[in-house]
C-alpha cells in the first residue's frame, strides 16, 4: 500500500552556497539538475578548503609555544656542553623553515597540497600522509562499529519512548540515558578496565591494544575473534555516550510524524497500532536521523583522544592530540585538511540523502 | 601469543599437561647459572620519533638503541655502572696525549654490523661527517664537537681526534658519539628520513626485529654478536618495548601479566596500590636514585628575587621534608645543591636550609621588604611583593608545591598567584625567562658540567640558565672544571660550587625523587645503578622453568 507523504514536516534547509558559478553552469542546472548540482558543489569545495586551510594554518602557528623550544628542552635534559643554544635555535629554525615569513610557509604548504604532498612530521620526519593513513583504519573501525551499535540501540529506544510518551517507562529511559550521557568516559573506561581486565577482579577482556601479540599469524576467524575481543570495551565506551542524543533524535522525529494527519487516517482505517507505527510512521521518522549519520562521518574519523589513550589504540584522536601538544604543524594541517574534506563530503552526502529519501525535495529549484 | 592461546584454543588441556611435565623435568636442571631464552616485555611511555641515533632527540630512542651500554647500537666506550669508569666497547683501547688535546682510539677487531659488513674507522668518520653536515638534523650534537680540529684515520682500526683546546668532556664526546654504518646509510637517500631510521642496523647484542607504529618495537638477540668472544654475553632472546602512555593502563597491564617490567611508576601507585600480596608475590620492586633533581627557580631578573636573602627566605618557607614525606610518600631525598647527592661531587656537609618561616620573615625584613603602607602586603621602593608561580598543567606535584607555598607566603605578607600553563607554552616561557618563579626538574649526566645551567653565558635568550644566575666566582669554577682532569681537584671544585649555590639559592633545591620500577620475579640478575637508566637489561635472564615466552 502506498503511504501518504507527510505534510509540512520541518526539514532543515538544504545547505547551499548562493554563488552562481557561470552562465554555463546555470545552463547545466536547467538541463541536468542533479549532475549540475553536484559539479557546482564539488567546485565550491576548492575555495572552501583553501579558506579553511588558511585559517587553520595561521591560527595553529599563532598558538604560543613552538616545537623548537620543546626540542631544545629535551636536548638540554640530556646534558652536556650544549651552551651555544642561540646558534642551535637558529639552525633548528632554518631546518623547519621558521625563519621564513608565515605567508611564504603557507604558500609552500599550499603548493605541496596540490601535489597531495602533506609534508613531513616534525616529530619523526615521516610523511604526514603515511601517519594519517596508518591511523585512519584504527579510528574508523572503532567509531563505525560504535556508531552502528548506537543506531541499533538508540532508534528502537527512541521509537519506544515516543509511543509510550509521558509514561513512567519513557521517563525512566530518559533518566537512564541522561545518566549515561553525563558519565565521563575516562572514568567509565578506567572502571571497566579495573573490573574486567584481570586486575583484582574478572579477567575477561584484554586491557589495551587492537590485537594480541602474534595475532597476524592466526587463521582469519581466530584473528577476527581476537580483534572483536579487543574492541569490546573501547566500543562500549564510545557507544554509551551517543545513545542519549541519538535516541532523542529518533524520538522527536517519531513524535512529529505520529501527529500527522495521515497517521490518524491510517488509524481511522482500523490498521493495527503495529502496522501504523512500523509501516507508516517509522520510515518517515528516519529522515533526520539518517542525514545526521552523514554529518557524523568526519567525527568518526577524528577518533576519541580519551578512549584511544586509555585503551592504547593508535588512532587519529591520539595523533591529533599529540600533534597539537607538540606543535607538529604539518600533522595538524594534514589532519585538519582531511577532516575538512570529509566534513564537506558529509554535508554533500546528507543533502543528497535528503533527496533520495524524500522525493519532494529536488535540485531544480536551486 | 601465550594469552591468545589461553582464550581461543580450547584444547589447552594437552598443552597444560605437556607444560607440567616439561617444567618438572626442567626444575631438576634448575641452577644459578644464567641461561638464555625468554622475552622481556617492557613499557615505553611514548613512541620514539626515529631510531636513527644521530637525528634522534628523545630519550625513548636511547632506551631502545642503547639502554645502559648499548643494545642495538654501540659506542666506542661506555661508562661501567659499577665502577663508574669508562670501559672499552667498540674501542679496545685508547690514549690521551699529556696536553689532553689528542685522543687516539684503537678499534676492536672482528666487529661486524648486523648486515654482515665489518665495522671500521670509515664508519666513524662517516658518522662524524654526518653530524657536522648542516643538512643533517643533528644541530644538538654539533656543539659537542666545536673544539674538534682534526679527525684522522691512521689505519683500518686506529683513529685520532685532535682538539684545539683541552676540555674534560672531549673524551666523552668522542667515546659516546653515535656511530652508524656507512654501508647502510650512504646510498644516496636523504639521511634525516633514511629508512634505516625505522629499521636500525647496529653492532650491538640485539638486532632490530620490527616496529609496529603506535604499538611496539621489538629487538632480538643477535646470535652472531661479536662481544660473545670477549665475554659480553646476553641472555634474553627478545626485548619488546610497548608504547603505553597512560600510567594507569600500564599498571593494569603489568598486573595482568601483559608487561614484565614497568619503569617510572607514580609515587601514589607505589605507596597505595603495589603493596598487596597479589602484587608482591609476582613482582620485585626496586627503588633507586639516578642524577636528577626538582627545583623551584626564582627569576633573578625580577626585583624581589634579585636579592639572595629573599630567595633564601623563600626556601625557608617551604617544608621540604614534610613535602617529601606527605606528597612523595617518602620516596625522595631533600637536597641542598644541584649535584647528585649519591656522588662524591655533592658536599654532604652542607645541610639543606631548614623550614623556618620566622627566620624567613626576618630575612625579608632585612632585605627591605616591609609592609610600609599597612595593606598587609610587603613592599619595597613602591613595588608590591606580588609574583606569579608558573607550573606545567598536569604536574600534580608542582601544583601541590605551589599550593603549599601560597598559603605559607600569605601568612608572611607576600602575594603569590598560581598560573597553570600548557606544557609547550610553559617551556617556551621558561626558556625566554618570562616567569617570576616556576618549578621543573633537571636530569644530569654523571660527569659534572655546570656550564649549561649555571654559567652566566647561558643566561641569554634561549640558554638553560633560566633564572639568570650570575656569579663571578661560580663562573670561574665552572670554567676551571672544564680544564681540570684530576678527580680529587674536580671534587673540590664541585664542593666549592655547591657551597655558592647553597648560599645564593638561585633555585630552591627541592628533592631528588626515587626511580620506581617493578619487574616480574622470574627475572634474575636484576640490579639497580646510580647511572641512568639505572638497570642493564643485558644482564637479566630467567631460569628455564620459569620462562614465559616464546
Amino acid at each position: 500500500m502506498r503511504y501518504f507523504p507527510p505534510q509540512g514536516v520541518g526539514h532543515p534547509e538544504i545547505r547551499c552556497f548562493p554563488i552562481v558559478i557561470s552562465r554555463f553552469s546555470f545552463y547545466i542546472v536547467l538541463r541536468y539538475p542533479m549532475r549540475a548540482y553536484l559539479i557546482k558543489r564539488l567546485l565550491l569545495v576548492i575555495p572552501t578548503l583553501i579558506g579553511i586551510s588558511l585559517i587553520v594554518f595561521f591560527i595553529s602557528q599563532l598558538i604560543p609555544g613552538s616545537p623548537i623550544s620543546m626540542q631544545i628542552y629535551q636536548l638540554s635534559q640530556a646534558g652536556g656542553p650544549a651552551t651555544d643554544t642561540q646558534q642551535l635555535v637558529e639552525e633548528l629554525r632554518r631546518q623547519y623553515d621558521f625563519d621564513k615569513p608565515i605567508s611564504v610557509r603557507y604558500l609552500k604548504w599550499l603548493k605541496g597540497m596540490f601535489t597531495l604532498d602533506f609534508g613531513t612530521s616534525i616529530k619523526d620526519r615521516k610523511p604526514v600522509w603515511d601517519k594519517i593513513a596508518e591511523r585512519i583504519p584504527v579510528s574508523l573501525q572503532i567509531s563505525f562499529i560504535s556508531l552502528f551499535l548506537a543506531y541499533l540501540i538508540a532508534v528502537p529506544i527512541g521509537v519506544f519512548s515516543s509511543v509510550k510518551q509521558g509514561t513512567w517507562m519513557d521517563n525512566g529511559i530518559t533518566v537512564i540515558l541522561f545518566i549515561l550521557y553525563s558519565l565521563p568516559s575516562f572514568w567509565v573506561a578506567t572502571l571497566l578496565m579495573m573490573f574486567f581486565c584481570g586486575g583484582e577482579f574478572w579477567d575477561l577482556f584484554p586491557i589495551a591494544g587492537l590485537s594480541s601479540r602474534g595475532a597476524e599469524d592466526l587463521p582469519f576467524w581466530s584473528w577476527l575473534g581476537d580483534r572483536v575481543w579487543h574492541l569490546v570495551l573501547p566500543v562500549a565506551c564510545m557507544t554509551y555516550t551517543s545513545l542519549a542524543y541519538l535516541s532523542r533524535y529518533a524520538k522527536t522525529g517519531m513524535l512529529e510524524v505520529i501527529r500527522q494527519d495521515y497517521i490518524t487516517t491510517a488509524r481511522a482505517k482500523g490498521l493495527s497500532e503495529k502496522t501504523v507505527i512500523f509501516k507508516h510512521a517509522f520510515r518517515n521518522s528516519l529522515i533526520p536521523i539518517i542525514t545526521l549519520a552523514a554529518l557524523l562521518v568526519p567525527a568518526m574519523l577524528g577518533g576519541s583522544v580519551i578512549i584511544e589513550t586509555i585503551f592504547n589504540l593508535p588512532g587519529m584522536g591520539q595523533l591529533s592530540f599529540e600533534a597539537i601538544l607538540s606543535r607538529d604543524y604539518p600533522v595538524i594541517m594534514g589532519i585538519t585538511t582531511c577532516t575538512a574534506v570529509l566534513t564537506l563530503a558529509g554535508l554533500l552526502l546528507s543533502d543528497l540523502l535528503y533527496v533520495l529519501i524524500d522525493p519532494r525535495i529536488s535540485f531544480e529549484s536551486r | 601469543m601465550r594469552r591468545i592461546f589461553d582464550r581461543f584454543h580450547f584444547n589447552t588441556t594437552l598443552a597444560v599437561l605437556f607444560l607440567a611435565i616439561f617444567s618438572i623435568l626442567n626444575l631438576s636442571a634448575f641452577s644459578d647459572e644464567p641461561v638464555r631464552g625468554d622475552w622481556l616485555i617492557r613499557r615505553l611511555q611514548a613512541e620514539p620519533g626515529t631510531l636513527n641515533p644521530i637525528v634522534a632527540s628523545d630519550a625513548y630512542e636511547s632506551r631502545v638503541n642503547y639502554g645502559m651500554s648499548g643494545q642495538v647500537y654501540e659506542t666506542l666506550v661506555y661508562r661501567n655502572p659499577r665502577t663508574l669508569k669508562f670501559d672499552p666497547l667498540l674501542a679496545e683501547s685508547w690514549e690521551e696525549s699529556p696536553d689532553h688535546l689528542i685522543h687516539t682510539f684503537h678499534l676492536r677487531k672482528g666487529v661486524k654490523w648486523h648486515n654482515g659488513q665489518p665495522f671500521t674507522t670509515a664508519d666513524i668518520l662517516y658518522s662524524y661527517e654526518r653530524i657536522m653536515d648542516p643538512r643533517v638534523q643533528a644541530a644538538h650534537l654539533r656543539s659537542y664537537f666545536k673544539n674538534l680540529k682534526k679527525v684522522a684515520i691512521l689505519d683500518d682500526i686506529t683513529m685520532q681526534f685532535t682538539f684545539s683546546k683541552p676540555d674534560y668532556l672531549s673524551f666523552e664526546s668522542i667515546g659516546g658519539m653515535p656511530i652508524v654504518a656507512k654501508s647502510v646509510f650512504d646510498d644516496g637517500q636523504d639521511f634525516n628520513t633514511h629508512p634505516a631510521g625505522r629499521a636500525p642496523v647496529g653492532t650491538g647484542p640485539y638486532r632490530f626485529k620490527r616496529w609496529k607504529t603506535g604499538q611496539e618495537i621489538v629487538i632480538e638477540r643477535d646470535p652472531n654478536y661479536w662481544g660473545e668472544v670477549y665475554g659480553r654475553k646476553v641472555y634474553l632472546d627478545q626485548i619488546v618495548f610497548r608504547f603505553v602512555p597512560d600510567p594507569t593502563t600500564a599498571l593494569q597491564q603489568l598486573e595482568a601479566g601483559e608487561l614484565d617490567m614497568m619503569t617510572r611508576i607514580l609515587q601514589i601507585h607505589w605507596a597505595k596500590k603495589l603493596n598487596s600480596k597479589r602484587f608482591t608475590r609476582k613482582f620485585n620492586k626496586y627503588e633507586y636514585y639516578v642524577p636528577t633533581f626538582s627545583y623551584i627557580g626564582w627569576n633573578s631578573r625580577r626585583p624581589y628575587f634579585s636579592d639572595k636573602r629573599v630567595r633564601r627566605a623563600m626556601t625557608q618557607m617551604i617544608d621540604r621534608e614534610k613535602f617529601v614525606e606527605k606528597v612523595l610518600y617518602g620516596l625522595g631525598q631533600v637536597i641542598s645543591g644541584p649535584l647528585f647527592f649519591l656522588s662524591p661531587y655533592y658536599d654532604s656537609s652542607i645541610k639543606p636550609w631548614p623550614y623556618d618561616p620566622e627566620a624567613a620573615k626576618r630575612l625579608l625584613d632585612e632585605a627591605g621588604w616591609i609592609d610600609h603602607d599597612g595593606d598587609g602586603i610587603r613592599d619595597k621602593d613602591g613595588v608590591q611583593f606580588e609574583f606569579t608561580f608558573s607550573t606545567a598543567a598536569g604536574s600534580k606535584n608542582a601544583e601541590k608545591i605551589a599550593t603549599l607555598l601560597k598559603e605559607e607566603l600569605q601568612r608572611a605578607g607576600v602575594v603569590m598567584n598560581i598560573e597553570r600553563l600548557e606544557w609547550a607554552l610553559f617551556i617556551e616561557k621558561t626558556q625566554k625567562k618570562e616567569f617570576d618563579a616556576n618549578t621543573l626538574s633537571w636530569i644530569s649526566p654523571w660527569s659534572v658540567d655546570l656550564y649549561q645551567i649555571w654559567h652566566s653565558s647561558s643566561a641569554g635568550a634561549n640558554g638553560s640558565n633560566y633564572t639568570s644566575f650570575k656569579n663571578k666566582e661560580a663562573d670561574e669554577i665552572i670554567e676551571q672544571l672544564r680544564q681540570t682532569f684530576d678527580e680529587e681537584q674536580r671534587i673540590r671544585l664541585c664542593h666549592r660550587f655547591h657551597r655558592i649555590a647553597h648560599e645564593e639559592q638561585p633555585y630552591t633545591f627541592m628533592y631528588t625523587g626515587a626511580e620506581l620500577i617493578a619487574v616480574d620475579k622470574r627475572f634474575e640478575g636484576v640490579e639497580t645503578f646510580k647511572l641512568r637508566p639505572g638497570y642493564d637489561l643485558l644482564e637479566w635472564w630467567s631460569p628455564k622453568a620459569l620462562q614465559a615466552y616464546p
